[in-house]
């Protein structure tokens, strides 16, 4: 199933070169494409380049897979359905989300709009394919810890990029829906603004959110969190990638309505939370993901006090 | 009786030939105008809702009707994300197949299958945009087509009765 969904990123004529790599889809991580560079791929941290026959070389050598400008237009015209005025938003943010909930990163020359903006992306020559990896059970360790007599606590998920934080988030809300020994389950909404949670396709989450989940899909996330606790009737609301004054002001408002909220951020310190903005008193747990030994793992859990429950 | 039966026949034949004439004539400017339904919506859709091409297709299919119909769903079919067919294939061999036996002309056919190469733009009005040219274009075989029915189709229907009598004058 997952081999495939990576192989349909892929116009039919090049996938092909992909069916090697995408039997290792477990560990794949990264596929990333330059015109005129040669395609390298990354499996569980180690950097490999693409052959032309499919293959998987450590050395970039004759039979290298350099990618011309017509097999990079391929792929992106494949990834737009022929329609990239439809992706004018998404392209301008620098990547699509693809069915599954993978994320293709684009760079190329920008254009501004009159504000300043980055309005879009033209001659698109970068590509990174981000491979999403649904882990159920990778909350296991976090779940009791975010429970406080039955109640369940605001919790903030810390980490650099790459740590697993949003697979974190998907199966946290994936438990927390769906109920577990912990705690019976929770009308739960989701603003999944880059559709990376749920890996929404045309409003159906790829991804199992669990059965009390709602999904508002590829809304900004301070409107998406307005909405959803008007229309929805949540109890638990769970966002990605929260920073800044905007963000604090919805999440405060949310709390304010006795709705509880579970949300991840960059960075790996609690400074470095302060820092953007997040209030240590917003959040009863803060939640610390890093790498051990090249896996993601949860380094610590402490309450907003400081008080560390997990080390 | 078996004079009289021949002329029967021999007008007959001309008037069904001149009207087989004129029916093609009406087909043709049939296909014409669905071709420009065709673009006018996909325009619209592109404008209003901003869907990807493959999704305007699927919503446009219902309302398009003649032989473009079947081809449409043809191409939604094969463009399916799993399946990874270029549109620009798709669209031309499908389109090929269902306009073979019509009498659109070769320049007329051309233009619908050069549709997919008018996509590409990064953003919703220049993209809508661009499918103003080919809507151009077919108004103006449209109204070329429209004013030659109005006289050619009468021309054509006496002359063929008028052939009929012609002949049936001379084998007598």
């Amino acid at each position: 199933m997952k081999e495939q969904e990576v192989l349909n990123i892929f116009p039919q004529e090049l996938r092909k070169r992909f069916q090697y790599v995408v039997q290792k889809s477990d560990k794949l991580q990264e596929i990333r494409l330059c015109v005129n560079q040669p395609a390298r791929v990354l499996l569980e941290y180690e950097e490999f380049f693409l052959c032309r026959t499919g293959e998987l070389s450590k050395i970039i050598g004759n039979s290298s897979w350099y990618i011309s400008i017509s097999e990079m237009e391929a792929i992106l015209d494949h990834i737009c359905s022929y329609s990239r005025y439809a992706y004018e938003e998404e392209i301008g943010q620098g990547f699509i989300t693809v069915p599954g909930g993978h994320r293709v990163g684009l760079s190329g020359q920008v254009i501004l709009g009159e504000d300043a903006k980055v309005k879009n992306i033209k001659y698109i020559r970068c590509m990174n394919i981000r491979i999403a990896h649904e882990v159920k059970g990778a909350a296991d360790t976090l779940i009791p810890l975010i429970y406080e007599n039955g109640r369940l606590c605001n919790t903030l998920l810390v980490a650099p990029p790459g740590c697993g934080k949003t697979t974190m988030l998907r199966d946290l809300i994936r438990q927390i829906s769906d109920g577990s020994s912990w705690a019976e389950g929770r009308q739960v909404a989701v603003v999944d603004e880059r559709s990376e949670i749920a890996g929404s396709f045309m409003g159906i989450p790829g991804n199992d959110m669990g059965i009390r989940t709602d999904v508002l899909d590829g809304c900004p996330k301070v409107q998406g969190m307005m909405m959803l606790l008007r229309s929805m009737a949540p109890q638990v609301i769970a966002v990605d990638e929260v920073g800044g004054k905007e963000d604090r002001q919805a999440i405060q408002n949310i709390l304010r309505c006795g709705c509880n909220v579970i949300a991840t951020m960059h960075g790996s310190s609690m400074e470095e939370v302060k820092s953007r903005g997040i209030d240590e008193s917003m959040f009863e747990r803060f939640a610390f993901l890093g790498k051990r030994k090249g896996k993601c793992v949860l380094l610590k859990v402490h309450k907003s006090m400081g008080e560390k429950i997990y080390d | 009786m078996i004079k009289l039966f021949g002329i029967i026949l021999l007008l007959g034949g001309s008037t069904g030939f001149a009207f087989c004439l004129c029916q093609d004539r009406r087909e043709h400017l049939f296909l014409l105008k669905e071709m420009r339904l065709f673009f006018s919506l996909v325009q619209e859709e592109i404008r209003y809702s901003g869907l990807p091409v493959t999704e305007i297709i699927k919503n446009v299919n219902t309302k398009i009707s003649g032989p473009y119909y079947n081809a449409l769903s043809n191409v939604m079919e094969k463009l399916s994300w799993e399946e990874g067919n270029h549109l620009k294939d798709v669209w031309k061999g499908e389109m090929e197949k269902v306009m073979e036996h019509t009498p659109l002309s070769r320049q007329e056919k051309e233009l619908f299958i050069r549709f997919p190469d008018s996509l590409g733009m990064p953003e919703k009005d220049g993209q809508a945009n661009a499918l103003a040219g080919y809507m151009r274009e077919l108004d103006g075989w449209i109204q070329e087509l429209e004013q030659e029915e109005k006289s050619k189709n009468k021309v054509i229907m006496s002359m063929g009765m008028a052939t009929g009598i012609l002949l049936s004058v001379l084998l007598l």
